[in-house]
């Protein structure tokens, strides 16, 4: 099986288990002082810190977002100076074409509209939905991510026995739980 | 502490009160206009603060342990607020035209407008606030405040009719029903960016607390933009002679400038700050849009005011928000150094000399 970036599933690595989001904090904590590098975490809702603590960057969504809003509203603008000034002009109630403060609250909607479309595909597609299957869905005890327990994956490191170490980094027992996950 | 500040302001409060009584002896009026201006920009701070605290109150969060401490000092202030309107108060035909015989004569609300129901409805505003910014004092920032509630729903009655009965019916044929809640988002917008600015320039502020200060003054913009924007685009749409004169006297000649840079300084532009998260992750980037939106909010109080009296733009405004601003900051420098004295005479001994100190110590 190849590697995927990003997620790496494929690989051989260990799940550590905690119930308490403050405790897998600390454990990706010691983790990350250690040297892992390659891990991943699922919980049943976003823990602040982790993405500091995984590396990921800033994504361009909010970029995008912001792009969308503007198009939007630009557009959202137009569409109503064309109908109303350009395309069919029309003396309504002896108001200027182009009543802009009419069009304001148009003009809004349609970039709201513009940034919930365009964010949740692009969001989607950051989160690499939709994706049915992914090889750690496998792994015991996985569903509970989405329910009470927060995961932390560990990928095997090449060439290294890192169970001892791994032993020493998260005690068993006191919520945490760790198991062997398969490639 | 070093005095200066405490002499900077008082020296502020006296320049500002001299040029406004010199003034008053040659055109009462144009001084009285200038004053009601910025009284209508420093009365909301005290009001905005307690509406802020029964809401934190209510609700919690943890903005609070860094806002709630600059918003208590900010409702000490309101006794020398009331004291402020005693002048417009004592010289109502100045002002007001439904209190000048002549001009009174054709209005249908006089039942509402007329001097003594105006006294007695300005009294039992002072009343309910003053009792209010006690309970305020005395239970917020424990968890357990049972005024909150009744509290908010009664400041959300008198805020309304208090700027009906002191702004509003300068032009006394003119009346909008958002007019009372426009005040009031403007007012809770001027508090929380003045609480900001002081947590930001003297208090410990980590990075969570900064992230629900800035949300918050987001909502803030938003809500001010979305009530005084209605009002306007209500009004525009209708045309109707006896309301659309409201606007014309404050969009057109420079008040039109004004307007235009009121939504971009007090809506667009912190807006588009605030949804940049390294602005509103940090303390110099919030202290900045926090002075920009009390400038901006001084503005649109003078252009709330001014352009509907007699005689437009004074500049007995500046003078008199000068006055105001350098008596509050005096009194506010003076109770904290009240305050500090028996600690640093005790060492730790609990600070009861000053409401002020009492809060800072939450900081």
């Amino acid at each position: 099986m190849s590697v995927r970036r990003g997620t790496g599933h494929s690989l051989r690595g260990r799940l550590a288990a905690f119930d308490d989001p403050d405790a897998m904090l600390e454990a990706l904590r010691r983790l990350r002082q250690e040297g892992f590098s390659q891990l991943e975490v699922y919980g049943p809702h976003a823990v602040e810190g982790v993405d500091e603590l995984l590396g990921r960057q800033a994504r361009a969504l909010p970029l995008i977002v912001v792009a969308a809003g503007g198009l939007g509203a630009v557009g959202g603008f137009f569409l109503q100076y064309w109908g109303m000034a350009l395309s069919y002009p029309l003396n309504i109630g002896g108001r200027p074409l182009n009543s802009w403060p009419a069009f304001a609250p148009s003009t809004f909607e349609l970039a709201a509209l513009a940034i919930l479309l365009v964010g949740f595909l692009a969001f989607c597609r950051f989160c690499r939905l939709p994706r049915l299957y992914d090889p750690i869905f496998d792994a015991p005890g996985f569903e509970r991510a989405s329910q009470d327990r927060f995961l932390i994956w560990i990928a095997e490191r090449e060439g290294r026995d890192d169970r001892e170490l791994l032993r020493q980094l998260l005690p068993e027992g006191d919520g945490v739980r760790i198991d062997e996950v398969p490639a | 502490m070093s005095r200066r500040p405490l002499l900077a302001a008082i020296a502020a409060a006296l320049a500002g009160g001299a040029v406004c009584a010199v003034g008053a002896l040659a055109d009462p009026q144009a001084v009285l206009r200038g004053w009601l201006a910025s009284f209508a920009f420093w009365i909301g701070l005290p009001l905005g603060a307690m509406m802020l605290l029964f809401a934190h109150d209510l609700t919690g969060g943890r903005w609070g342990v860094a806002a709630v401490p600059p918003l208590r000092v900010m409702v000490v202030l309101l006794p020398l607020m009331l004291l402020l309107l005693v002048p417009v108060l004592l010289l109502l035909p100045e002002l007001y035209p439904w209190a000048r015989a002549a001009e009174a004569a054709p209005l249908k609300n006089r039942f509402y407008l007329n001097a003594p129901f105006f006294y007695g409805r300005a009294a039992l505003y002072a009343v309910v606030w003053l009792g209010l910014a006690l309970a305020a004092l005395r239970g917020s920032g424990r968890g357990r405040n049972p005024l909150a509630a009744p509290g908010l729903i009664l400041l959300g009655l008198t805020v309304t009719f208090a700027s009906f009965d002191w702004f509003m019916s300068i032009e006394p044929d003119w009346g909008s029903s958002i007019y009372g809640m426009m005040i009031v988002g403007g007012q809770l917008l001027g508090a929380l960016a003045l609480a900001t600015l002081a947590a930001m320039l003297v208090g410990r502020t980590d990075a969570g607390q900064r992230r629900d200060l800035g949300s918050l003054l987001t909502a803030a913009v938003l809500l001010w933009f979305y009530l005084s924007f209605m009002q306007f685009l209500i009004v525009w749409q209708e045309n109707l002679p006896h309301e659309i004169t409201w606007y014309v006297a404050r969009l057109s000649g420079g008040w039109g400038w004004v307007a235009a840079l009121g939504a971009l300084a007090q809506g667009a532009l912190p807006f588009a700050a605030l949804i940049w998260w390294p602005v509103k992750r940090s303390r110099a980037g919030l202290a900045a849009v926090s002075l920009l939106l009390l400038a901006a909010h001084l503005m649109e109080c003078w252009w709330l005011i001014l352009p509907g009296l007699d005689g437009g733009f004074t500049w007995f405004a500046p003078a008199a928000t000068l006055a105001m601003g350098g008596a509050c900051t005096a009194v506010l420098l003076w109770r904290l150094d009240a305050g500090r004295l028996p600690s640093g005479r005790n060492g730790h001994a609990p600070r009861t000399a000053g409401l002020p100190a009492s809060g800072v110590r939450h900081g």
